[in-house]
């Protein structure tokens, strides 16, 4: 794992590149506009696999910048997916020794309920500071991700392994 | 700002630091406009992306063209000439009547109308984002697409462009909550505001007074007011109108006259005041 350090970051950047153009693959036009609410956050399930997996590569600091082109592909405002992104690795960084020893399913559990939770601190931003509306069903999210969430585990584990 | 990360800081502070960063970010980007210089700037690194993005949307729209019938085929082929031959036939009557126009209007001592001539550009997708109703259009800035201009379909008004990059553009529906357009009703002359509400099928009408006259089933079209939009096109028909006792305004719901869930192709409106190099043959003459 010493050896290839040209190859490690690298790695962590093309399966971040991947995802973001995951969650921005357009809906063909006509296409019912519930289907955008079950879409995994994919971003984050990757930020949340890389913080737990290498947490000395993937801090705070990597997941706000991660957050801030987020908000740039997705045309959010600047600050919107930093903030849930700067919690998401705040809270893997205190809890990866022991989420590192649970089943997948458990970590699945445990992946829904932090979305969950900067779901529920970006609603409160959006209503509170922009003073928007927003349908409730954007909470479907988090429950989208973590039925996502073993396989993408899965899939980074083995890129990890390989190239990392 | 370099300063503080460089020797290992409590990540916790770290991150307690960054999360306002964040929020101030927000509050600044959300409430005002200071960072779109910086999101108009980086629109060229995002192409890539957004190709990459809208290519399985095109895909599905593609395969799906592929197995569609022949018979199909010809019954919308045999359709499409019929409404040619009939689209032709009312021309010839248009262009009497807007000679006729002129010259009323000439008699009257009032300024000609603005010819607008449009742009073709079909939809490469939606919005991944369910709280911004965004639609990205196949036409950009070498198609001499500006920000701020209409864009119409058959029926009436869709939105405006909002972010152009040299081949794509994004465009703002009339639905989406930031958005607002000077309307007029027709029967009435009322001036008024439509505003989306983030639904796709609704807008609402601000400040409509008590004593105003609207009913359901009033046509609204663009006043021109503003001068972002020409006046005239449809902007909607009044869905309901209701009026609490002792409330001040009217709450007022409009549903949209174009089809804005099922749009496959749009119109970039081009006033001819504002002349734009871009390639002039692939525009259609709207009217003169």
């Amino acid at each position: 794992m010493a050896e290839p350090l040209l190859r490690g970051p690298l790695i962590i950047g093309f399966t971040l590149l991947i995802a973001m153009a995951l969650a921005l693959v357009l809906l063909p036009a006509g296409s019912p506009e519930a289907l955008n609410f079950l879409r995994p956050d994919w971003v984050g399930l990757t930020l949340i696999y890389w913080a737990i997996a290498v947490p000395e590569r993937f801090g705070v600091l990597t997941a706000f910048f991660l957050g801030l082109v987020t908000d740039l592909v997705l045309g959010t405002a600047f600050g919107y997916h930093s903030l849930g992104y700067v919690i998401l690795a705040a809270l893997s960084a205190s809890t990866y020794q022991q989420v590192r020893m649970l089943e997948i399913w458990q970590q699945a559990t445990l992946v829904i309920v932090s979305l969950f939770i900067v779901a529920l601190i970006q609603y409160a931003a959006l209503t509170v500071i922009l003073e928007r509306q927003l349908s409730l069903s954007m909470f479907l999210k988090p429950l989208s991700s973590g039925l996502m969430w073993p396989w993408v585990f899965l899939l980074l584990r083995l890129c990890r392994r390989r190239y990392l | 700002m370099k300063q503080l990360f460089l020797e290992r800081s409590n990540p916790r502070n770290q991150a307690v630091v960054l999360f306002i960063l964040s929020l101030l970010l927000f509050v600044i980007d959300g409430k005002g406009s200071a960072l779109d210089p910086v999101r108009q700037g980086t629109g060229l690194i995002l192409e890539p992306i957004l190709w990459l993005s809208a290519a399985p949307a095109q895909l599905v729209a593609g395969t799906s063209d592929f197995f569609e019938s022949r018979d199909r085929q010809e019954a919308t082929l045999r359709e499409l000439t019929h409404q040619v031959r009939v689209l032709q036939a009312s021309q010839l009557k248009m262009s009497a009547l807007e000679a006729e126009n002129a010259r009323l209007r000439s008699l009257l001592g009032s300024a000609g109308r603005m010819s607008e001539s449009v742009l073709i550009a079909e939809i490469k997708g939606l919005s991944p984002d369910p709280s911004a109703h965004h639609i990205t259009l196949d036409k950009g800035r070498e198609d001499g697409v500006f920000v701020g201009q209409p864009v119409i379909d058959a029926v009436g008004l869709v939105g405006q462009v909002i972010e152009i990059s040299s081949k794509l553009s994004k465009v703002l529906l009339v639905t989406d909550q930031n958005h607002a357009v000077p309307v007029l009703a027709v029967r009435t002359a009322a001036q008024l505001i439509a505003e989306g509400r983030g639904q796709r099928d609704l807008l609402s009408l601000r400040h409509v007074s008590a004593s105003l006259d609207l009913k359901v089933g009033d046509l609204l079209v663009t006043s021109g007011l503003g001068q972002r939009f020409p006046s005239g096109y449809p902007v909607g028909l009044i869905q309901s109108y209701d009026l609490l006792p002792g409330a001040a305004f009217a709450q007022v719901l409009v549903e949209p006259s174009s089809r804005l869930q099922t749009l496959d192709h749009v119109l970039l409106v081009f006033d001819e005041r504002v002349p734009t190099e871009g390639v002039e043959a692939e525009r259609i003459a709207a009217d003169g």
